[in-house]
C-alpha cells in the first residue's frame, strides 16, 4: 500500500473516529479513571485505590456471576433463534423470506419499556397466558411462577433483542452465494453438511455480531430485572444503578461495570476462539 | 476409473447414460426448455450448442438435478433421477459461473467432494487432488486461497473439483470460456485426452462452435429451448435440418425462392428440381462450396454475377457478388494461385453442385 492510500483511508476513517471517541471512548474513559477513585463524604476525592474493584468481586460475586450466566443463556438462545429465522428468510421463497424479514424489521417498534410491560401482562396473575389456561380447565387457579424470575427475564429480554440480531445474521447469509452451496450439493453433500460446512462458516462474523450484541445489552441491562425479575438473583445492572442513583457511590458503581464489561470480553474472547476452531475448514483431513 | 467401465460394461448397449423425454421447464410466462428429447450413449462427449440465453444453462440444471422439470423424465443409466436432487445422482458440474468454496483453499475446494464420499484414505485424496491440479495446471495455488484466483484460475479450480469425482456424466457449463486463447486450447486438448483416458459421458454446454466441433462426437444445436439438431459435427455442417442450424453454425449463403410442383425458382435464372409442398422456401450452400467458373457436368448450378467485394484472409479468399437480381452470394477460395488479384466490377461465371445446397421450407419448423 503506498502512503498516498494509507493518507486517503485514515482521512477516511477520521469522522468514525471521532465520532467513536466523542460517543463511546470519551464517557467510558471518564468513568475507567472514575472506579479507580474514592469517595469520601458524598464527594469524589481524588486518590487512587484499587479498592472498588476488591469490593465488587468480595460483595457481588454471585450477582456478577448469574448476570453473566443468564446474559450468556440469553445470547445463545438469541443467536440460534435469530440463525433460525434468518436462514428461513435468506433461504425460503422469495417473496415469504421477504415478508419474514419485514415482520421481523416492524417487531422493532415498540420501545423497550412497552415491551417489558407487555410481558408482565401477558404472564401476570390475570394474564392472557393464565386466564387463557384457567379457561381450557387446564389450572384450577393463576400460575404465579410465571412472573418475577429468570424465566420472564430471560423470555422478555429474548424477545426484545432477537429482531436486533437477526439483522447481522441475515446479512451476512445474504452475502452466502447460491452457486458453492449448488456445488456442494453437487459434490454429495446433505443438506446438513452443506449446512455446517458451508453455510455457517461463511455468516460466523453475523453470528458472533449478533451474540456479542445481544450478550453486552443483556449484561448492563437494569430494567428487564426490575421489572419482571425475581429478589432472590438480582443482576448485576440493578446494583451499578444503585451505586450511580441514591448510594451515590459512582466509583463502586464504575467498578462494577468495568469488571461486568471484563467478564462480557473473557466470554466473547472464548466464544470467538472456539466458534472459529468449530467452524475452520479442515485442512486436507 | 474401473467404476465407471464396469457401470458400462455390463449394460446393454441399447442403454443410454442418459436419456431426456420431453422435458419442459418455465419460468413464468418464459419457456427456457421446450420439449427437448436426447438420447446421450455411454462415452459419449456431447456439445450442446446455442446463443445466449437460449436455454442450455437450463437444461444442464434439469440434467444435474439442480432444477426440477415441469414435464418429461430424466433417465441416468436406466434409472429414473427426475426427483432425485443433485447429491443423490451420479453426474458432477463445472458451473458457469465457477461456484468455488470461497472460505476455503484451493486443496479444500478440490477434496471436498472425496471427503463427503468418505471412500479414500486422507493419503489418496491427497494423491488425487494433486493428480486434479496438475491436469488443470494448478498445482502451484494448491494452498492459494480460492478467493485470491483469478476468473481463469478459479474456473481450472472448478474443473479439477468435479474431475476429481471421476463422475459418471460430467456436465460441463461453458468451462474453458474464461481462459486465453492458448490455455484454452491446452485445455481443449486435456479434455479430449481425460474423455479418453477416464471415459464417462461428457455434456458440454459451448456458444464457440469451434470448441463444440473440435471437442464432441455429437453436436445439439438449440435455439429458443428447443433443440434443432441432434448429430454428428460433420452432419450439422454439412445436413443441417433447419436454417436456424444453417446460418448459426458457419457461414451460409441463404437464398429465398417458391417451389411450385416440384421445382424451386431461384432468381437468376435458376431452377432446382425439389419435393414438398407449394411454397416460399430457402436454400442454403456454404461459400466453400461454390466455385469459379461454368459447370459443364450437369448436376450443378452456373450462374453470372458481379464481384463486388474480395477480402484475403490468410489461407482464403472472401469473394462477395452480386447476382443479375442484386442478391448477394458469398464464396470462398484457395488463395491459388497465390496473390490473386480479380477486378472489382468483373463478371464472372459461378457454380456449385445441386447436391451440396439444402432446401429449408420457410414457415415449416
Ligand atoms: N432463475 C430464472 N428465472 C427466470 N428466468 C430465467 C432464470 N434462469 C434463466 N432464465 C431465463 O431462461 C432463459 C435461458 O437461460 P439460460 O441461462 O439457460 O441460457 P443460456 O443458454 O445458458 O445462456 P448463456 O449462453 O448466456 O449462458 C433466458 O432467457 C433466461 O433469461
Ligand atoms: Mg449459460
Amino acid at each position: 500500500m503506498t502512503t498516498d492510500t494509507a493518507k486517503t483511508s485514515l482521512g477516511l476513517a477520521l469522522p468514525a473516529l471521532g465520532l467513536n471517541a466523542f460517543l463511546f471512548i470519551l464517557p467510558l474513559g471518564y468513568f475507567f479513571v472514575v472506579s479507580f477513585l474514592q469517595v469520601k463524604a458524598y464527594q469524589i476525592a481524588l486518590s487512587p485505590t484499587f479498592g472498588n474493584y476488591a469490593r465488587a468481586l468480595r460483595e457481588y460475586p454471585d450477582a456478577l456471576l448469574s448476570t453473566l450466566g443468564l446474559a450468556f443463556i440469553v445470547a445463545i438462545l438469541v443467536t440460534l433463534l435469530g440463525l433460525a429465522y434468518a436462514l428461513a428468510c435468506r433461504f425460503l421463497k422469495e417473496s415469504w423470506g421477504n415478508l419474514l424479514l419485514a415482520i421481523a424489521l416492524i417487531t422493532l417498534f415498540g420501545g423497550y419499556l412497552a415491551k417489558l410491560y407487555a410481558w408482565r401482562t401477558i404472564l401476570g396473575g390475570n394474564g392472557i397466558v393464565n386466564s387463557g389456561l384457567m379457561e381450557l380447565g387446564l389450572i384450577g387457579e393463576p400460575i404465579t411462577a410465571l412472573l418475577y424470575n429468570d424465566f420472564a427475564v430471560i423470555l422478555a429480554l429474548t424477545h426484545y433483542t432477537l429482531p436486533l440480531a437477526i439483522l447481522p445474521i441475515y446479512g451476512a447469509l445474504k452475502a452466502v452465494d447460491d452457486l458453492p452451496i449448488a456445488a456442494a450439493r453437487d459434490l454429495g453433500a446433505s443438506g446438513w453438511r452443506v449446512f455446517c460446512d458451508i453455510v455457517l462458516p461463511q455468516c460466523a462474523q453475523g453470528l458472533f455480531s449478533a451474540f456479542a450484541l445481544t450478550l453486552l445489552f443483556v449484561a448492563g441491562d437494569a430494567i428487564a430485572p426490575r421489572l419482571l425479575g425475581g429478589t432472590s438473583s438480582t443482576m448485576i445492572g440493578v446494583f451499578i444503578q444503585n451505586q450511580f442513583g441514591f448510594r451515590v457511590n459512582a466509583p463502586l458503581g464504575s467498578a462494577l461495570a468495568f469488571t461486568m464489561i471484563a467478564g462480557s470480553a473473557l466470554i466473547l474472547i472464548a466464544v470467538a476462539f472456539l466458534g472459529n476452531r468449530a467452524l475452520r475448514p479442515r485442512s486436507a483431513l | 476409473m474401473s467404476y465407471v467401465a464396469a457401470m458400462t460394461e455390463f449394460q446393454p448397449l441399447t442403454t443410454p447414460a442418459v436419456r431426456l423425454s420431453a422435458l419442459r421447464l418455465s419460468f413464468g410466462a418464459h419457456l427456457a426448455v421446450d420439449d427437448v428429447s436426447l438420447d446421450i450413449l455411454p462415452g459419449d462427449f456431447v456439445a450442446i450448442l446455442g446463443p445466449s440465453g437460449c436455454g442450455k444453462t437450463t437444461l444442464l440444471r434439469l440434467l444435474g438435478g439442480f432444477l426440477t422439470p415441469d414435464q418429461g423424465t430424466i433417465e441416468i443409466d436406466g434409472a429414473d433421477v427426475t426427483s432425485q436432487g443433485p447429491e443423490r445422482r451420479p453426474t458432477n458440474t463445472v458451473f458457469q459461473g465457477y461456484g468455488l468454496f470461497p472460505h476455503m483453499t484451493v486443496r479444500q475446494n478440490v477434496s471436498y467432494g472425496l471427503k463427503i464420499a468418505g471412500r479414500s484414505t486422507p493419503a489418496e485424496i491427497r494423491d488425487q487432488v494433486d493428480q486434479a491440479l496438475g491436469l488443470v495446471r494448478m498445482n502451484d495455488f494448491a494452498e492459494r486461497n480460492s478467493r485470491a484466483l483469478s476468473g481463469g484460475q478459479q474456473q481450472r479450480v472448478a474443473l479439477a473439483r468435479a474431475l476429481v469425482m471421476r463422475p459418471h456424466v460430467l456436465l460441463l457449463d461453458e468451462s474453458l470460456a474464461a481462459l486465453d486463447l492458448k490455455l484454452r486450447h491446452q485445455m481443449q486438448d486435456e479434455l479430449r485426452r481425460i474423455h479418453r483416458e477416464i471415459g464417462g459421458t461428457f455434456v458440454f454446454v459451448t456458444h464457440d462452435q469451434n470448441e463444440a466441433f473440435f471437442l464432441a462426437n455429437k453436436v445439439a444445436v438449440m435455439n429458443k429451448g428447443r433443440i434443432e439438431q441432434f448429430a454428428a459435427p460433420s452432419d450439422i455442417y454439412h445436413r443441417p435440418s433447419t436454417r436456424f442450424v444453417a446460418t448459426f453454425v458457419g457461414e451460409a449463403n441463404v437464398i429465398e425462392g417458391r417451389r411450385e410442383n416440384g421445382t424451386v425458382m431461384i432468381g437468376d435464372g435458376q431452377f432446382l428440381a425439389s419435393s414438398g409442398p407449394d411454397g416460399p422456401v430457402e436454400i442454403m450452400i456454404r461459400p466453400e462450396d461454390i466455385r469459379l467458373g461454368k459447370d459443364v457436368s450437369g448436376a450443378a448450378m452456373t450462374l453470372r454475377a458481379t464481384l463486388i467485394d474480395q477480402v484475403f484472409q490468410g489461407s482464403f479468399l472472401k469473394l462477395t457478388f452480386a447476382g443479375e437480381s442484386g442478391r448477394h452470394y458469398v464464396a470462398t477460395l484457395n488463395d491459388e494461385p497465390r496473390g490473386t488479384a480479380r477486378a472489382l466490377g468483373e463478371k464472372l461465371d459461378l457454380s456449385w453442385d445441386i447436391g451440396r445446397m439444402r432446401v429449408f421450407d420457410k414457415g415449416a419448423a
